[in-house]
């Protein structure tokens, strides 16, 4: 995203990020996660709350994490051709988690 | 002359390499997680995960969580109109809340409670 707009989101979704760790890591690592196992994970998936907090959880870490190395590409890489290729190369690797995200969430 | 490295060109450094690193776990992350459907690989993949080498890595990766997501409100903080006077104030503040919720959190993992 472009200026001013991927500015903002950027901070939205690092925002968003920062009260969903603290949930993510409440549930999944602090709360008895000797008991967490397959069936727990999928107990928790099954239910739409968390699928789509999971939903909304990933797709801003994936925005905010690839738009960040873009940032740092804009930075580093100086010729149009190999800011092309890095372009492509983080749009297609954020696709390609966004839809094993997706698969995940939706196994159950 | 010589460039003196400040509170602020530190925390820029910290956060750039924090956000390249959490950003490449992310596919480690799913990767382990798309195992989810096969119950006994995924079981074996936990088992594996308590091994003290592996819990030592996700301590550090809770310090690299932590500092990135602190740096970053303090950040944000600044860009929504905090005086950058306070900023190296806001800096070591986020470093002690940090350090406090850093070691509640250790501490579980390291015994491999968390």
């Amino acid at each position: 995203m472009k200026g001013v707009a991927g500015w903002l989101f950027q901070r939205v979704t690092g925002l968003v990020l920062l009260a969903g760790l603290a949930i993510h890591f409440g549930v999944m690592h602090f709360s008895g996660s000797q008991q967490i196992n397959q069936e727990f994970v999928f107990r928790r998936i099954s239910s739409p709350y968390w699928k789509t907090f999971d939903l909304a959880f990933l797709s801003s870490v994936i925005y905010h994490g690839f738009n960040g190395l873009w940032g740092i590409a804009l930075e580093y890489v100086s010729s149009p051709k190999w800011l092309r290729f890095s372009k492509s190369l983080l749009v297609t690797s954020a696709l390609v988690l966004v839809l094993t995200g997706v698969y995940i969430v939706t196994l159950r | 002359m010589r460039y003196r490295l400040q509170t602020g060109t530190f925390a820029w450094i910290i956060h750039r390499l924090t956000g390249i690193a959490l950003t490449l776990y992310i596919f480690l992350h799913l990767y382990v997680l798309s195992s989810l459907r096969d119950p006994v690989r995924y079981e074996a993949l936990m088992k594996a995960m308590k091994n003290p080498l592996v819990r030592i890595m996700e301590t550090g990766l809770l310090a690299l969580v932590i500092s990135h997501a602190l740096n970053g409100f303090r950040l944000t903080l600044i860009d929504m109109g905090v005086s950058t006077k306070a900023q190296k104030l806001l800096f070591w503040t986020a470093f002690a809340l940090g350090a406090f919720v850093f070691i509640l959190g250790a501490v579980p993992m390291i015994r491999g409670e968390g």
